[in-house]
């Protein structure tokens, strides 16, 4: 086993003027289980490519555990690879799948036999070893695809979106499956997704991207709870994070938050805060999750001064909870999550108040978080 | 023998900058013959106070590092000087030739191929002196493999050819096109040898999608026990005798438009390369013109957000809940995203007419326009 590091690392490729990737600057510890997050072309695949050795680093070092691995060729890194294709060998049958990479590397034949078993045991597709890929369903491929990659014991697992062509059903299941997996078999595992739900169901420590350059590295919860900037702050998050532009001011020695039909006072610790970083009369944003929005008459009267009335454009009820889509509250049309017992209605209006302990303030123009973590 | 990692390796350890130069072996000579007695031509001599470490002669050139002299000791110069002997009599031993008849026969089609090429000759039948070996008349599945690795991942013809037949099971012949690029001739018995078994196999598999999946399985295999990045292409099984010289033709095409038109993917199918090839054959000035109607019609640059939508919005038939489930957005977002462009473009991408248009000026984009 053994840790990644990445040191400085950019990618240009021939004919593009921005770099895909610019200053990847990382150490992912031995064990840890790390997800690279980030929308279409962010940078996640070219990066994990770069530590697979299917892309060349144009700038930086690459070590796998002690060793830079910058010229060293894919099949000599040590590493295993499951891809979003998963693509098997179709002439081979699961067995010869699985075995294929071993008896390459001239292991013996009862090594071989007992890796394979093993693996295909943990992965329960003992009775498919038989079977030509052809005659797999896209689950089945999907767990094959993951046993060619554990029975090699790598130092290191790449996984590249290897669940993004299954069904919602199936997904749920092997994230699951994936992340038992990885504390059976202690190996660090460097995993790509678009899914935020992967991300922060999977990972130990979530890594964003976009454009190019890390947006923030940390575990789930320091994400979610303390987004660096607004793009985080948006990504993580569904439905997203909702964002108020608006002014800070004081009024009768509170400070106030005020936009368009919003007129909520800031808690003290808070503002204590903004005023020593000079937000003290600024334009600023303010994020509100869905779910610090509420309904609950107990929690309004407990909060007179983060009161807002809105209009319910509308309402999706899933049973469990309710999505509203509110508008007045700001500029843009505004997400709340609530009990769906609540049994509020589209085209009414509606009395709401902000959890002011949770409220997210942003810089407007640096878009960056002012509050550190 | 690739001398830049050792280069790299040497100016670490002596902590001194070293460059690969040529010259010609007449200036080379010139030098030697300057200096003051004995000198042995493949060991390394001070001219104008810097130091040559010879280090190989092909044709008419000399390649020597360089290296300034007040930098390295007597001693370290000694050193440098066993080691490169050792690489070079390591490369010697290496290079001895043991080629079989296969290797004989592949290097007789790579040259009849290339020659063939460069003449402008697209179709014509191997001819008989070649064409006798008795591989070139069975029906044979053919590939092309092409490695966009750098120079230092270089592999041999033996490697290669031991990967190949470890992964298919059986003979194949393989014919290095160039250093880069390989052409496989597979056995046809892969076809059936990908066939199903006991359960799932009732649908039937059509040649191509069994072609297909052979080559997504290849290319996997490559991509982890390989060397680097590679592309594949992958023909309809063929008699190499009568039609190889017009399969390396459109393997290389399909290759070639693929790096172009559809850069991020390996396997190029050339099958799935109809629109491609046409769009081709449209000259320069035509593809500017177009762009200029269509793309460019109000001074458009799309973001590489948008070209990426649009590109999946295409491929998934213009499915919009398709597409906002394999671009992880929501529908509305897709929505939104298609309805700004239309608004910047004043194309609606959701008829039929508009979206034919903009399919080909985002082809063409990425060949005229894409920074």
């Amino acid at each position: 086993m053994a840790g990644v590091r990445l040191s400085h690392i950019y990618k240009r490729f021939t004919g593009t003027e921005a770099a895909a990737v610019v200053d990847f600057d990382l150490e992912i510890k031995d064990k840890e289980f790390l997800v690279l997050v980030g929308p279409s072309g962010c940078g996640k695949s070219t990066t994990l490519r770069m530590i697979a050795g299917l892309e060349e680093i144009s700038e930086g070092e690459l070590y796998i555990g002690d060793r830079l691995v910058n010229d060293v060729a894919p099949k000599d890194r040590d590493i295993a690879m499951v891809f979003q294709s998963y693509a098997l060998y179709p002439h081979m049958n699961v067995y010869q799948n699985m075995a294929f990479g071993l008896k390459l590397r001239k292991f013996k034949k009862a090594d071989i036999e007992q890796r394979v078993r093993a693996s295909a045991k943990i992965l329960d597709i003992e009775h498919l070893l038989d079977r030509k890929p052809k005659a797999l369903s896209g689950g089945q491929r999907q767990r094959v695809a993951l046993g060619r990659a554990i029975v090699r014991e790598p130092q290191v697992f790449l996984m590249d979106e290897p669940l993004s062509n299954l069904d919602a059903k199936l997904r749920g299941q092997m994230r699951a499956e994936i992340s038992k997996l990885h504390k059976r078999l202690e190996t660090t595992v460097v995993y790509v997704t678009h899914d935020q739900v992967e991300a922060m169901t999977m990972g130990e420590r979530i890594v964003v991207m976009k454009d190019g350059f890390i947006q923030q590295a940390a575990t789930p919860e320091e994400v979610y709870n303390y987004p660096v900037n607004l793009f985080v702050a948006g990504f993580i998050g569904s439905p997203s994070m909702n964002f108020i532009s608006g002014h800070l001011s004081e009024t009768g020695g509170d400070m106030v938050f005020k936009a368009n039909g919003v007129n909520i006072i800031v808690n003290e610790g808070r503002a204590k805060t903004l005023r020593a970083k000079g937000y003290g009369n600024k334009e600023v944003i303010i994020g509100v999750r869905p779910e610090d929005i509420h309904q609950e008459p107990v929690f309004i009267e407990a909060s007179p001064h983060s009161v807002v009335n809105a209009h319910i454009d509308v309402a999706e009820n899933l049973g469990h909870e309710m999505f509203l889509y509110i508008t007045g509250v700001g500029e843009n049309t505004v997400i709340a999550r609530v009990d769906g017992r609540a049994g509020l209605k589209e085209g009414t209006n509606v009395k709401l108040a902000i959890d002011m302990n949770k409220v997210h303030f942003f810089d407007k123009e640096s878009e960056l978080s002012i509050f550190d973590n | 023998m690739n001398w830049e990692p050792i280069k790299l390796k040497l100016e670490q350890i002596l902590n001194a900058p070293l460059q690969i130069v040529k010259m010609t072996t007449v200036e080379w000579n010139d030098i030697v013959e300057g200096l003051p007695g004995e000198f042995h031509w493949d060991r390394s001599l001070v001219y104008n106070q810097t130091l040559f470490f010879y280090l190989y002669r092909e044709g008419s050139l000399v390649y020597a590092f360089v290296v300034e002299e007040v930098l390295l000791t007597s001693a370290e110069r000694q050193l440098v000087e066993m080691m490169l002997d050792f690489c070079r009599s390591r490369e010697k031993k290496a290079a001895v030739p043991t080629r079989s008849d296969e290797e004989s026969l592949a290097a007789s089609l790579r040259e009849w191929i290339l020659q063939q090429i460069e003449m402008g000759i697209e179709t014509k039948e191997i001819p008989d002196v070649i064409a006798a070996h008795s591989g070139l008349h069975a029906i044979k599945v053919p590939f092309l493999l092409y490695g966009s690795y750098s120079d230092h991942r270089k592999t041999s013809y033996l490697e290669l050819k031991k990967l190949l037949e470890q992964f298919f099971d059986s003979g194949i012949l393989l014919i290095p096109l160039s250093d880069r690029e390989w052409l496989i001739l597979g056995s046809e018995s892969l076809l059936t040898a990908s066939g199903g078994g006991e359960k799932g196999s009732e649908v039937e598999e059509t040649q191509e999608e069994a072609l297909a999946s052979i080559c997504f399985g290849l290319y996997e295999m490559m991509a982890i026990e390989w060397v680097g990045e590679c592309h594949l292409s992958i023909a309809h099984p063929i008699v190499p005798a009568k039609s190889l010289l017009s399969t390396v033709v459109q393997l290389r095409g399909a290759i070639h438009l693929g790096r172009t038109y559809h850069l991020g993917e390996n396997i190029h199918l050339p099958w799935l390369m109809h629109l491609d090839r046409l769009l081709h054959l449209i000259p320069e000035d035509e593809k500017e013109k177009f762009m200029e109607n269509v793309l460019k019609r109000i001074d458009y640059v799309p973001d590489s957000e948008m070209l990426h939508t649009l590109e999946h919005f295409f491929e998934l038939d213009c499915n919009v809940s398709e597409t906002a489930k394999k671009l992880y957005i929501h529908r509305n977002t897709l929505l939104y995203r298609l309805d700004k462009f239309k608004q910047e473009t004043g194309f609606d991408v959701r008829s039929f007419k508009h979206a034919v248009l903009v399919k080909i000026a985002v082809s063409l984009y990425k060949v005229t326009k894409r920074k």
